[in-house]
């Protein structure tokens, strides 16, 4: 309804990808802290302290559930573009399109749980993709995470986002169990 | 109490973040460019804004460049050219771009409308269906607005004229099967154009807006070029062209990340448990409400005033050194009419709908409004009634924003109004739930049994 998605070549393939499906990162990713962030919720943290499983393990299982749902549902979608006629490399974007989305997501997860605040998780995810539609942040930028510049894959820039992602989680994984 | 809610506000993370953003978006998109433009003045050079509409603004035209730009004119000849080369091209690949949400959108017709689309073509031409299937390579010109033909390989018109002198080549040029001559008249092309754009959907290139954009340029003189300098120099006493481009990029931020202010302030009663404290407390609602509004209004605007100096400053000096009149209070007068209105209404349906649902929904519905509106708002003199956020992405073109300025303070007025009775909505809604009259979970029939307990919101 928003925008075709036939026939469309790499280069407009990627901007799909990149722009609309990479919301799904912050809608199943962000509120996976959302029981235990913020003060309201020191009762509930205390409780869980409590238990023999660890935060950090639940709190990694609902990030791997999410990312899980996500790969199926970008996969899904790739499948759906495929079948209207959209030429572009499809495990290739597929993991491009899944790594981005994981880490608009995790960006938003580590703004929550260093600020205690949803609001501010929501904000720092859809702010940085919002600065993206806006071409405020362009393809040329340092800060553009999408490893699909003009229908082409950048080497250097899957690395980054690799990188980014694994000390993203890294980062989360060790602040998730010390409150 | 108004200092106590500001600060608040601007020592949380949100409003941080709410900062960062706005400055990275503005030092992005406008940062530099007002010393930028007084520095091409002073060299005479083509401008950052200005490569494509001539020389520098600030710099009076002299008249041996030779070249001041261009300028959007109905060119019917130009138009009609350049609009049905491209219809030509669509329609033998079947493949019409559209953009009706500024996203790209390829559309295929079907054989009847692509049928219809033939019999267009073939009126504006007065070719054939065959004779289209195979146009000479300069049936248009080489460069037709935004379209580049490239030659293969293909004798120039000079190497023709040698060949088969001058009297055919006048010949050749009169024949229309060999170059685009227009059977149709001016008019009568618009209608056909409007009924293509309504066989192939909305966003197409045959709008009458997108027809003068891509082939409606051309060269300026050096007297339209004195007039556009002495229209920024003295109409606009060159400050409001700059506050124009300012209140331009800013209102794209103001549009949306307010809105994740209000929700953040009016969720942290309820996250820290403060409700039943606020409730009984003596304080009235309105007050309450209307402290917490123009709290959060001055912590997004204060910086917007702040970044505007960055501009004023610079063009200040300009003044002293040259002599030349500016308005000190353009940048005021812009924020004030053209962003304090559509932050008060994003402030306002960010607190309306937290206070009444209690839940961040209100991100959502602004962020879908502010996608729909930047989506359908033009770069520049596109203001409708409901517009949010006003679009001027230049530095020029004072005209535009004259010839709709009825339209303008309609729009604003109507930000501002829907505002102030989401303010009052707001009012009452929360004066409601402090003496507990509107909690869901007394609105639950009791034969919901223990779904009303899984379904009710708690405070």
């Amino acid at each position: 309804m928003i925008r075709g998605i036939s026939n469309l070549d790499p280069a407009r393939s990627a901007d799909c990808f990149s722009s609309s499906l990479s919301i799904l990162g912050i809608i199943l990713i962000v509120p996976a802290m959302r029981w235990e962030s913020g003060q309201a919720n020191m009762g509930l943290k205390e409780l869980l302290l409590t238990k023999s499983i660890s935060l950090r393990v639940v709190l990694t299982f609902r990030v791997v559930v999410s990312v899980l749902i996500l790969l199926c549902l970008v996969t899904g979608f790739a499948i759906v573009m495929r079948w209207c006629g959209c030429e572009f490399p499809f495990w290739i974007y597929i993991f491009a399109a899944t790594g981005y989305a994981i880490f608009l997501g995790l960006m938003g997860l580590l703004t929550v749980r260093i600020s205690g605040s949803q609001t501010a998780g929501y904000l720092s995810s859809l702010g940085y993709w919002s600065l993206c539609e806006m071409k405020v942040i362009t393809e040329k930028s340092l800060f553009w995470m999408f490893p699909v510049i003009n229908g082409h894959v950048e080497i250097y820039k899957v690395i980054v986002l690799i990188a980014v992602d694994i000390l993203s989680i890294s980062i989360f994984l060790y602040l998730s169990n010390h409150y | 109490m108004f200092l106590k809610e500001m600060k608040k506000t601007v020592c949380s993370v949100v409003y941080l973040l709410f900062l960062a953003l706005m400055i990275y978006n503005w030092y992005e998109n406008f940062y530099g460019v007002t010393e930028k433009e007084i520095r091409k003045a002073y060299e005479s050079d083509s401008s950052v804004y200005s490569t494509v509409t001539g020389g520098a603004i600030l710099a009076e035209p002299d008249p041996e460049t030779g070249s001041y730009g261009t300028k959007s004119e109905e060119n019917p000849e130009k138009i009609m050219c350049g609009g049905t080369d491209k219809l030509i091209i669509e329609y033998l690949n079947n493949s019409y771009a559209t953009y009706p949400v500024s996203y790209y959108k390829e559309v295929i017709l079907d054989e009847e409308e692509q049928e219809k689309i033939l019999e267009i073509i073939q009126e504006i031409t007065g070719l054939n269906e065959e004779q289209i299937s195979n146009l000479p390579d300069d049936y248009f010109p080489r460069v037709n607005g935004n379209i580049i033909h490239m030659e293969s390989g293909a004798e120039t018109e000079m190497d023709i004229a040698a060949d088969i002198g001058e009297a055919d080549v006048a010949a050749e040029a009169k024949d229309y099967t060999k170059h685009f001559i227009s059977q149709v008249t001016y008019d009568r092309f618009k209608e056909l154009m409007a009924e293509a754009s309504d066989i192939i959907g909305p966003g197409s290139n045959y709008t009458r807006d997108n027809l003068l954009l891509y082939y409606g340029q051309v060269e300026m003189d050096y007297e339209e070029a004195v007039d556009e300098y002495h229209t920024t120099i003295y109409d606009d006493k060159v400050t409001i062209a700059f506050a124009r481009l300012f209140c331009d990029y800013l209102s794209r931020t103001l549009g949306l990340y307010p809105v994740f202010l209000a929700v953040a302030m009016w969720m942290r009663d309820r996250r820290c448990r403060m409700q039943e404290l606020i409730n009984v407390k003596a304080i009235g609602t309105a007050k309450l409400i209307i402290v917490r509004y123009l709290a959060l209004l001055a912590a997004v605007l204060i910086p917007v005033f702040l970044l505007s100096l960055e501009s004023l400053v610079p063009l200040v000096e300009f003044s002293v050194e040259t002599g030349i009149e500016i308005d000190l209070f353009a940048f005021a007068k812009y924020i004030l009419w053209w962003l304090l209105p559509t932050s008060m209404i994003v402030l306002a349906l960010g607190m309306f709908l937290t206070i009444l649902t209690r839940t961040p929904v209100a991100v959502i519905v602004q962020l879908v409004w502010w996608f729909m509106d930047s989506s359908f708002t033009e770069l520049s003199g596109d203001t409708g009634l409901f517009t949010l956020m006003i679009r001027h992405n230049l530095l020029k073109g004072s005209e535009l924003i004259r010839q709709d300025l009825g339209i303008i303070w309609m729009n604003r007025g109507i930000m501002a109004g829907v505002a102030v009775l989401l303010v009052l909505l707001s009012i009452v809604i929360y004066d409601m739930k402090r003496g507990g009259k509107l909690e869901q979970k007394n609105k639950m029939p009791k034969w919901l049994g223990a779904l009303a307990k899984r379904f009710s919101i708690s405070i």
